[in-house]
């Protein structure tokens, strides 16, 4: 295991009496790739502000290598940012944003002009050294940013929703190559998003939050699988989440049926979650199935289509190649890796069930995010 | 749409800069008229850098504007910051307060903060003269401060906020992010907002007008007391050169825009064009506005039926129906509700001079003083008046008829007539001292005595004390004068006119010479004060008198206009109000009797022999006097 960089300590911040973080304990490792995940509002940016430096917490502690570090300003601190919207200085050319961390610090002059045209490389940037920033495109930007900010040798990297302002394509590359800077720079990068699937590709550990709470922390697989909870089922993936009783060690009931699952350490007769990924599902003549139902609505999603179906009147995403068409009588199967049990908690009830689902309303509400960040 | 878009604009830059353009012409004319072109010659612009009195008031100027808009913009650019930095509501609420100063009347501004600045000066320093180079340099700094900010702002506002961020997350301390980022950043708008507070501040006149004092006088302030008499051509001269300052100003810092909008992307470009798209209706729309107003006002003025009578008249010259008063002009178009009476003041003989002599303008009535007169009738400004129409002259007293300066009674009708003598404060001014003008000498008083600003008052009083004629035009004799007055500045604690008010009032100062009926006021209000005329050495006994000038139009209604003026009780009001004396012994009638009886408002005719009437003074000489005069007082 590598070495511990950074930890957090009962961090709480308020704003105008508005609790933003409650009582946050986080621990960043040496040359890992971590993400802080959440929809907006959750505290994920404050806590980077936090450890920039621009904020200072209502308390707890923000330890840097062992050491207290609230107190300390930005400017003396080993960790760099690449902002939401870059911040590049627009009076500079490329090389002097890049090299304006090293010209702060008073570095040879050569110095600088080795270590400018080495990152230019790496973000492959070679020949815009005298390009004014507001003449490139988005993802040039981008890369000038990560540059100056890593420029400077940081420990750790902080990068506030870097791809938000990029298109799909662009994003994807960018995920990509931001992987490859940090295994090739070998440094920590703590990387903030609200996009699920960027924190899973290319992250070593997830950090899930809402409400200023850290929601669960694992390895992006164990994040997908075993969700904590029905926010983080939910907002890793679809899910379909229903109410069932753990009889005893593998065996659950929901839907008036027993199925075998692969969990256990339950109380017996315990109320619980259970959570049914949408691409698990297979699906069956009725006859075979262990459900029938009817499917009312079809989307075609590229890859897939997206089937809601009513099973006595609750409705579940089924995600399949296979086209059925609406009013089609189906059947499914449940193997037991495909079920997963959770406890019960606050967001029981709120997230996984389809019966108002309509893919444009997902849409909007991804909108409004956007525009509120 | 686009000719018609076309014609207005150029029509609106010929109603922006044919001023200009006549202004530059005239500088380089070898004529002395404005109205005929001679010449070509550079022979004014000699002259001003020959002039160093006018070219130490331009460096006078510049330096307050450079001093006053320099500290304004580094205050100004940091109270941006700061502002830009609190929360939003707050941000708001000291934005609107920073403006208003700005929409604030120059003359509210300018009263107010030389209240102040008396009021700090003398009760918290105890300076005898609070208002200097540094009130006035405050001054500016105050009015400056908020055009700074103003341009600075949205600068600030359009700057990303987390530049600053950046700048500390890469090493920066505040005041080096503040100084690498923050200030290339928002350097347009500094530039703009210094160059729009230099502008200002170099051709401000109201405010620095109230605050400065005299030690320091800027150039506009100065010009303004030139108009009391025609302006030379080398004021031209140097008008153009300021113009042509403020020409490459404004251009260098629009290239700059244009620089920093060339820099910036295709889709800002988008936007850009969007906005020059708002200009041009802007323009357009000022333009039809403008031409509305003025086609609207063309209208309305020819369509009036009516004579319209132009009285040109000191200010605060006639009843105008305040305190209790009867409104004089009301009264005599309810009279003769064909007549409309057009009335406007001036504030000294030479700016009424002046205006008149410059032509443009029409002028039915005019009242000036009787040296005035004199030089009037010299030049042949003035119409004989045809008293047929004018019987209410019987009722003039003999004593104001054959004076010096009109000897045949063709020209003039007296209005109002007052000595000159001495007003003193009988709380700090010992009475064995009153004996005469050398109190204005008196060292016991220095500090506390004030002196008239005009060159033929001040002469006069040095006249009388050394027994001169007060019309001489023997240059050695003037020479000695200006010796005498210049021997009594070590004593003056100002050179004033309207502001012996106060300073009276307030006992800010103790002792001045002034015109009897203004001495009544201020007695009236300070209880303290006292009047004193040297009988004995003799004192100026000034008559304004009504007068119609060449450039009148409505010869018949202005001098019923001057006939209702000399109406007994008419005058009486009027002169209840004016607080001068009459002319007219039966309006006395019409008098309070207090007033009637104060022998300041109306001496024994014994003592009245003893005053003398300025008359015409050649024009070499009254340059002269004029000249000797700038001297002791700029020296």
């Amino acid at each position: 295991m590598s070495k511990e960089l950074i930890r957090l300590q009962n961090l709480c911040m308020e704003f105008d009496g508005e609790r933003i973080l409650d009582d946050i304990n986080l621990y960043f490792n040496d040359h890992e790739f971590l993400t802080l995940l959440g929809p907006s509002g959750c505290g994920k940016s404050t806590t980077l502000r936090i450890i920039g430096g621009f904020l200072t917490p209502t308390s707890g502690k923000v330890l840097f290598d062992g050491k207290e570090i609230n107190d300390v300003p930005p400017y003396q601190r080993q960790v760099n940012t690449v902002f939401q919207r870059y911040a590049l200085f627009p009076h500079l050319d490329v090389y002097d944003n890049i090299a304006f961390g090293l010209k702060v610090a008073k570095l040879p002059k050569d110095e600088i002009d080795r270590r400018v045209t080495e990152m230019l490389e790496i973000v492959s940037l070679k020949g815009y050294e005298n390009r004014n920033v507001n003449s490139l495109s988005g993802g040039q930007q981008q890369r000038v940013a990560i540059a100056r900010a890593l420029v400077n040798q940081p420990k750790v990297l902080l990068l506030d929703e870097p791809l938000a302002a990029l298109d799909l394509r662009l994003r994807k590359d960018m995920q990509n190559e931001l992987k490859r800077i940090q295994q090739a720079m070998g440094i920590t990068f703590i990387y903030v998003t609200h996009d699920q699937e960027e924190a899973l590709s290319m992250s070593d550990t997830v950090v899930v939050m809402d409400k200023g709470r850290i929601q669960q922390i694992g390895r992006p697989e164990d994040i997908y699988n075993e969700p904590k909870n029905a926010f983080v089922a939910d907002f890793i993936g679809e899910s379909n989440i229903l109410d069932g009783v753990m009889l005893e060690d593998y065996r659950v009931k929901f839907f008036g049926r027993v199925f075998e699952c692969v969990d256990k350490g339950f109380a017996p007769g315990e109320a619980v979650d259970v959570v049914i990924r949408p691409e698990d599902i297979d699906i069956v003549p009725p006859p075979q199935g262990h459900l029938i139902g009817v499917v009312t609505s079809v989307t075609f999603k590229g890859l897939n289509y997206d089937i809601i179906v009513d099973f006595r009147g609750f409705k579940w995403l089924i995600q399949t190649t296979d086209f059925h068409g609406v009013g089609t009588t189906i059947g499914i199967r449940l193997n037991p890796e495909d079920i997963h049990i959770m406890h019960k908690s606050e967001y029981s009830g709120l997230f996984g069930d389809y019966s108002s689902y309509s893919a444009e309303y997902d849409e909007l509400t991804e909108d409004a995010e956007d525009e509120e960040e | 749409m686009k000719k018609t878009n076309k014609f207005l604009t150029i029509l609106m830059f010929m109603f922006l800069y044919l001023p200009m353009a006549v202004l530059i012409v005239a500088s380089f004319n070898t004529g002395k008229d404005i109205t005929d072109f001679e010449g070509f010659t550079l022979q004014q612009y000699v002259r001003l850098f020959q002039d160093d009195t006018l070219l130490g008031l331009l460096g006078n100027s510049l330096l307050v504007s450079i001093l006053a808009s320099f500290i304004a913009t580094v205050f100004g650019t940091l109270s941006a910051v700061g502002i830009n930095n609190l929360r939003p509501r707050m941000r708001s609420l000291v934005m609107s307060l920073t403006n208003i100063p700005m929409t604030n009347p120059d003359i509210v501004t300018g009263v107010s903060l030389s209240l102040l600045f008396v009021f700090l000066g003398s009760n918290l320093l105890g300076h005898k003269e609070s208002l200097n180079f540094w009130t006035l340099l405050i001054a500016h700094v105050t009015f400056n401060l908020p055009y700074v900010i103003l341009n600075v702002m949205p600068k600030l506002r359009q700057m990303d906020s987390s530049l600053t961020d950046a700048a500390m997350d890469l090493g920066c301390t505040p005041v080096q992010a503040f100084f690498k980022v923050i200030l290339p950043e928002i350097m347009p708008g500094i530039l703009a907002g210094a160059i729009m507070a230099f502008t200002m501040s170099l051709d401000d006149f109201v405010i620095s007008y109230f605050v400065t004092g005299t030690g320091f006088i800027t150039l506009p302030v100065e010009i303004y007391s030139y108009t009391k008499k025609p302006i030379q051509p080398k004021v031209y001269a140097m008008f153009t050169l300021l113009f042509g300052l403020i020409f490459i100003l404004m251009l260098t810092m629009n290239l700059l825009q244009l620089r920093a909008d060339k820099r910036k992307t295709e889709n800002r470009a988008k936007t850009e064009s969007k906005q020059m798209k708002l200009i041009k209706r802007a323009v357009a729309f000022a333009c039809v506005a403008a031409l509305l107003i003025g086609g609207g006002c063309l209208i309305f003025s020819t369509r009036q039926e009516s004579i319209t009578l132009n009285v040109y008249n000191w200010g605060q010259y006639i009843a105008d129906g305040s305190d209790e008063s009867l409104d004089i002009i009301a009264a005599f178009e309810e009279r003769y509700p064909h007549i409309k009476v057009n009335y406007s003041t001036y504030d000294s003989n030479e700016m009424m001079y002046s205006k008149l002599s410059n032509g443009g303008i029409t002028v039915d009535v005019v009242i000036p003083s009787d040296y005035m007169i004199a030089r009037m009738i010299n030049e042949g400004m003035l119409l004989e008046l045809n008293f047929d129409n004018i019987p209410n002259y019987s009722y003039i007293d003999e004593n104001f008829k054959g004076t010096a300066y009109d000897p045949d009674n063709k020209y003039s009708v007296p209005y109002t007539w007052g000595t000159v003598g001495i007003l003193y404060n009988t709380k700090h001014v010992d009475e064995a001292d009153v004996t005469g003008w050398e109190l204005l000498w008196n060292e016991k008083y220095a500090g506390k005595i004030l002196m008239f600003d005009n060159s033929r008052d001040a002469f006069g009083i040095a006249q009388f004390l050394l027994g001169y004629d007060i019309n001489t035009t023997d240059k050695e004799q003037l020479q000695l004068c200006a010796d005498k007055l210049y021997e009594q500045k070590p004593v003056v604690q100002q050179y004033v006119m309207d502001q012996v008010f106060n300073s009276m009032e307030n006992e800010e100062a103790w002792i001045a010479p002034y015109y009897a009926g203004d001495c009544m006021v201020m007695m009236e209000n300070n209880p303290d004060l006292a009047f004193y005329l040297p009988e004995n050495q003799g004192f100026n006994l000034f008559i304004d008198a009504m007068c119609i000038p060449t450039c009148c139009h409505e010869k018949e209604a202005a001098e019923l206009f001057i006939n209702f003026l000399c109406d007994p009780e008419i005058s009486g009001a009027n002169m209840d109000w004016v607080c001068y004396s009459t002319p007219i012994s039966a309006a006395k009638e019409y008098l309070s009797e207090d007033v009637v009886n104060d022998p300041v408002a109306y001496p024994d005719e014994e003592i009245l022999k003893n005053g003398v009437s300025f008359a015409f003074l050649p024009e070499d000489i009254s340059r002269y006097v004029e000249g000797l005069f700038m001297e002791v007082r700029n020296k």
